[in-house]
């Protein structure tokens, strides 16, 4: 079918695209490497010093970058179809914030990865309740009341922050800001967010008429045979988990689920069905891409990542905001 | 012939008003029931408390003999289907997925529309006049060009009973004519019951078997179009003045300036 082999062709340009960024991100940094190079290094062939690069060093990392940037892509387009807003995204409304104060609170505790990405999920789902809460009252989500509630939420955990780092200062306090920032040079290869990350594309599949039905409103899905409550709430949990997963990966990267689905619905349209995928895929592609220059632009200082996608975002928000005036 | 939709003693529930008086009816196969009533008279409340998206304050509603209350949204779908008054399209969208979602109710999770679905969804942008705009984009289409494709959307549905909050919206003369006359042969020859809310008089008298006039104060009268189309019924009903003509296919009224008896 003509829709069928449309979805496919993006998907596998989007695909060989972002396979192109993770061999490019391998290859640049303080000592370039050739193609070849890496390649011999995956297969376990080639130099030490090659091999240490690649395979200890720049590719988890690139790894960890592709998986947080699908996973924030994913986040903004599932909260964009449940607010019916394309100004959603986890962290302007705050939802990066709760998940990181959660991560931050493990992480003072001591305690292990697990508990760090259990905590940061528990933030997140605080912050969204709060959020999506207040800012539902009685009446209909307006998109100003929205955006102001997430706002203010957001600068609340940012001043949570501070106020936890300057009452348990320690040695690992500037590395701990940069996470904040969104910073990928601590990220080491772990499985978490790649799980997170196909769970829910896959999810996404069974959801996804369901979620394009949802976008013409909760009145009409109902109509069309939606269980407009638990869609909403699964949605809830869903955005919440694939938030936490991407904040205790990379902290609060912002942005990225606001860039990457807005420009792929111009391009692709809004079928869930092939958004998410497409997100997935495409949000990766931008972390990567992202974090290999916010890694080499000044080297051999880093910048951290979030610094890049939110000169990216911040322009790309105002714009959307300005166009929405009625 | 067994009723499609069973109302008993169902009040309904408005914010800020007194309870209003209880409607019991029976809508069969091949009605079409006309809501009248003056703005804020309940009638788009009454339409979605029938589909199962508002609580009543009393009574039941029962499809095809069964409660609707407590049914997974889905079956309800597949029972019934409305068009609403207004169409909020939050995102972009062409003409063809619009229609396509009429079909949801009957797709599994991870069924993909078949070349079936899309000749349903063709097919009724064919009926609506909207086939040659199937590749637009929703934003971009005209309010009655809107209206049309949200029929289309319910054609495609293709339910056994039909709910549509003021269908003729913003809809030219003919377009008006060619939506009611699809309505008058899907319920006369297919089986299909509708019931709709009407401003306009004369088309709700032209086109509906039955009628439910809804007051401003909850009271409510209803019965077979003959019965109920009295001109001092329609002026109490609006406070507006009316004259009586009589035409070959019934009685029509006409605004008089002044305030109805």
């Amino acid at each position: 079918m003509k829709a069928g082999k449309r979805a496919f062709v993006t998907l596998v340009v989007l695909a060989g695209t972002a396979v192109a960024a993770v061999l490019a991100s391998v290859m640049l940094g303080s000592v370039r490497l050739a193609p070849a190079e890496v390649l011999a290094a995956f297969f376990g062939q080639g130099g030490d010093l090659a091999r240490t690069l690649v395979l200890e060093l720049r590719l988890p990392r690139t790894l960890a970058a592709f998986a947080t940037g699908g996973l924030l892509a994913i986040a903004g387009a599932l909260m964009q179809v449940l607010l019916r807003n394309p100004l959603a995204d986890p962290y302007v409304l705050g939802i990066s914030g709760g998940a990181a104060v959660g991560a931050l609170l493990a992480m003072i505790a001591g305690l292990s990865l697990g508990w760090v990405s259990g905590s940061a999920f528990a933030g997140a789902m605080l912050s969204t309740l709060i959020v999506f809460g207040l800012a539902h009252g009685t009446g209909s989500w307006t998109p100003t009341r929205l955006l102001l509630t997430g706002v203010v939420v957001a600068a609340g955990w940012g001043a949570v922050i501070t106020f936890l780092l300057a009452v348990r200062p320690s040695p690992e306090l500037p590395g701990m800001l940069y996470w904040l920032m969104g910073d990928l040079s601590q990220a080491r290869g772990s499985g978490l967010p790649w799980l997170v990350l196909l769970m829910v594309v896959v999810l996404g599949l069974p959801l996804g008429r369901s979620l394009n039905v949802l976008a013409r409103g909760p009145m009409q899905a109902a109509v069309l045979g939606v269980s407009v409550y638990r869609l909403e709430w699964a949605v809830y949990l869903l955005a919440a988990v694939v938030t936490a997963a991407a904040v205790t990966t990379a902290g609060t990267v912002g942005f990225v689920g606001l860039i990457v689905p807005h420009m792929l619905r111009l391009v692709i349209g809004n079928d869930q069905r092939l958004l998410i995928p497409a997100a997935a895929l495409a949000g990766g592609l931008l972390l990567t891409l992202a974090d290999t220059v916010a890694r080499t632009v000044i080297a051999p200082q880093q910048l951290p990542v979030g610094v890049i996608t939110a000169m990216l975002g911040v322009p790309l928000f105002l714009f959307l905001l300005y166009r929405s005036r009625t | 012939m067994n009723p499609l939709l069973t109302v008993e003693g169902l009040v309904l529930a408005i914010p800020g008003r007194a309870r209003g008086m209880a409607l019991d009816c029976d809508i069969r196969p091949g009605e079409c029931w006309g809501l009248l009533g003056p703005n804020g008279a309940g009638k788009t409340t009454l339409l979605q408390t029938l589909a199962g998206l508002r609580p009543a304050a009393a009574g039941r509603i029962l499809v095809d003999g069964y409660d609707l209350h407590g049914w997974p949204r889905r079956r309800v779908a597949q029972r019934l289907g409305l068009v609403f008054q207004d169409h909020h399209d939050g995102f972009p969208s062409t003409v063809l997925e619009t229609a396509l979602i009429g079909r949801h109710p009957f797709l599994r999770a991870w069924d993909v529309e078949s070349a079936h679905d899309h000749e349903l969804a063709q097919r009724a942008l064919v009926a609506m006049d909207l086939g040659d705009l199937a590749q637009r984009q929703v934003q971009t289409l005209s309010g009655g060009e809107r209206q049309r494709l949200a029929i289309a959307t319910l054609l495609t549905q293709d339910p056994p009973l039909w709910l549509l909050d003021e269908p003729t919206n913003h809809l030219d003369l003919h377009h008006q004519v060619a939506v009611l006359e699809r309505i008058r042969r899907e319920t006369r020859e297919r089986g299909k019951a509708a019931i709709m809310a009407l401003h306009d008089l004369n088309l709700a008298a032209t086109y509906c078997t039955h009628l439910v006039l809804m007051y401003a104060d909850g009271g409510l009268c209803w019965g077979e179009t003959d019965a109920v189309f009295h001109v001092p019924a329609l002026e109490r009903l609006f406070g507006q003045a009316l004259a009586r003509i009589d035409t070959p296919g019934g009685p029509w009224v006409r605004p008089l300036p002044g305030p109805g008896c």
